[in-house]
């Protein structure tokens, strides 16, 4: 279960993101996962709102794109500000 | 489409109409690896290591193929060439390190506890507490016969429990330690988590990569689990002793390998036997020599600068 922490690392980086750009509201995350990425998707869909827990991401959808490769990039964050 | 958009106004309209002071959404790109916190820190590591000349093995495995068995065994033979020490990656006890301790070997345990594997920051974490326990024999790095006297350097089961206890926010910046204690070190052996899966997809800010695969366990591993054997410097095949009574295929794990990895070194040998260590030795000296950058085929996607995309 390498994914918890991998998720732990992308809440973490997302927060910095989310505060140096003072957005009230993360509304969704983007990830690629690629199939040879060494990260399971659903095991990482599983540990996210675990990550996310008590944090400002803990409403944050998770969207999870197919790669093809070895991707394993957090793409894009939708957020809302004031 | 939501049935309550779907009529003849225009969806902004309706948007508007019934949240008046709807908040704006905007999408921020960020196009970086996930990895990539893990990456910096690994980046650090690596420069460390390439300041003081140090060559640095990851050496990977499921549990109980040989890594601890091997390392004791080889270890102290390479150790007058080569001052070296080493850090064991397991889940809980010191019984690793206590192992290659007593066979000479100075060597630190890293406790993980609920962590399938180490990552580069657990390794940076390490380097300071050898230094600070001064595992290797203190500054100078040229008494490293001795480390069994030294009761402190194997540390205890709960060694770790500061880096388990909550995640560094920052990367630990390995230059503002003197790190004494490791000065005259030329090899560095980090025994990860056994594990086939997990530990592979984290760079320690290693030189080379070893994956370990006992007969044992069969000839489809490679294929079964390919991200370790993809990546490896040099893949060994422990106990090999034990081929007369297993139905394993030689040359079908070697077809499997193959497939996942065209030119890494393949050494068979056994700790008890005694077969293939010279050779395995050697392949290790070739890597020292090669010398070569190893900074993995990972698609791994250097930190952009953010941009934005305001709608």
């Amino acid at each position: 279960m390498h994914e918890l922490s991998l998720a732990l690392d992308l809440v973490e980086r997302a927060l910095i993101i989310a505060q140096r750009e003072k957005v009230q509201q993360v509304r969704g995350i983007n990830v690629l996962i690629g199939p040879d990425s060494g990260v399971d998707p659903e095991a990482f869909a599983f540990a996210f709102p675990e990550a996310a827990h008590d944090t400002l991401l803990a409403k944050t959808e998770l969207r999870i794109q197919r790669g093809t490769g070895r991707e394993f990039q957090f793409q894009s964050m939708v957020v809302e500000d004031v | 489409m939501d049935k309550k958009f779907s009529g003849n106004k225009p969806l902004l309209f309706q948007l508007s109409a019934m949240a008046p002071h709807a908040p704006v959404q905007r999408v921020i790109s960020v196009e970086e690896s996930i990895f990539q916190k893990n990456q910096d820190q690994a980046k650090k590591n690596r420069e460390f290591f390439d300041r003081r000349g140090m060559k640095v093995f990851n050496v990977m495995s499921s549990p109980g193929s040989g890594k601890t068995a091997l390392l004791a065994k080889i270890l102290p033979r390479l150790m007058g060439r080569h001052p070296l020490c080493a850090v064991i990656g397991d889940q809980e006890t010191s019984l690793d390190a206590d192992r290659l301790q007593k066979a000479g070997v100075p060597s630190l345990q890293i406790n993980t506890h609920s962590a399938c594997h180490l990552d580069a920051d657990r390794v940076a974490r390490a380097l300071a507490k050898i230094d600070a326990r001064g595992v290797c024999g203190g500054a100078g790095g040229t008494d490293l016969g001795g480390g069994g006297a030294d009761g402190a350097a194997s540390g205890g089961g709960g060694a770790d429990g500061a880096a388990s206890g909550g995640r560094a926010r920052e990367t630990t910046d390995l230059g503002s330690a003197a790190h004494a204690d490791l000065q005259g070190i030329e090899w560095l052996f980090i025994e990860n988590v056994g594990n086939l899966v997990c530990p592979a997809v984290f760079d320690l800010g290693e030189s080379f990569k070893i994956a370990l695969l006992s007969v044992t366990e069969g000839e489809e591993k490679p294929l079964k689990y390919p991200v370790l054997f993809q990546d490896a410097d040099l893949i060994v095949i422990s106990k090999s002793d034990l081929l007369p009574y297993l139905d394993f295929d030689r040359q079908l794990l070697l077809k499997n390998v193959r497939v996942q990895n065209k030119k890494a070194p393949l050494v068979f040998c056994s700790v008890k036997s005694g077969e293939g260590l010279d050779e395995l030795m050697g392949q290790l000296e070739d890597l020292n020599s090669a010398n070569i950058s190893t900074t993995k085929n990972h698609a791994f996607l250097e930190r952009e600068t953010l941009t934005m995309e305001k709608p």
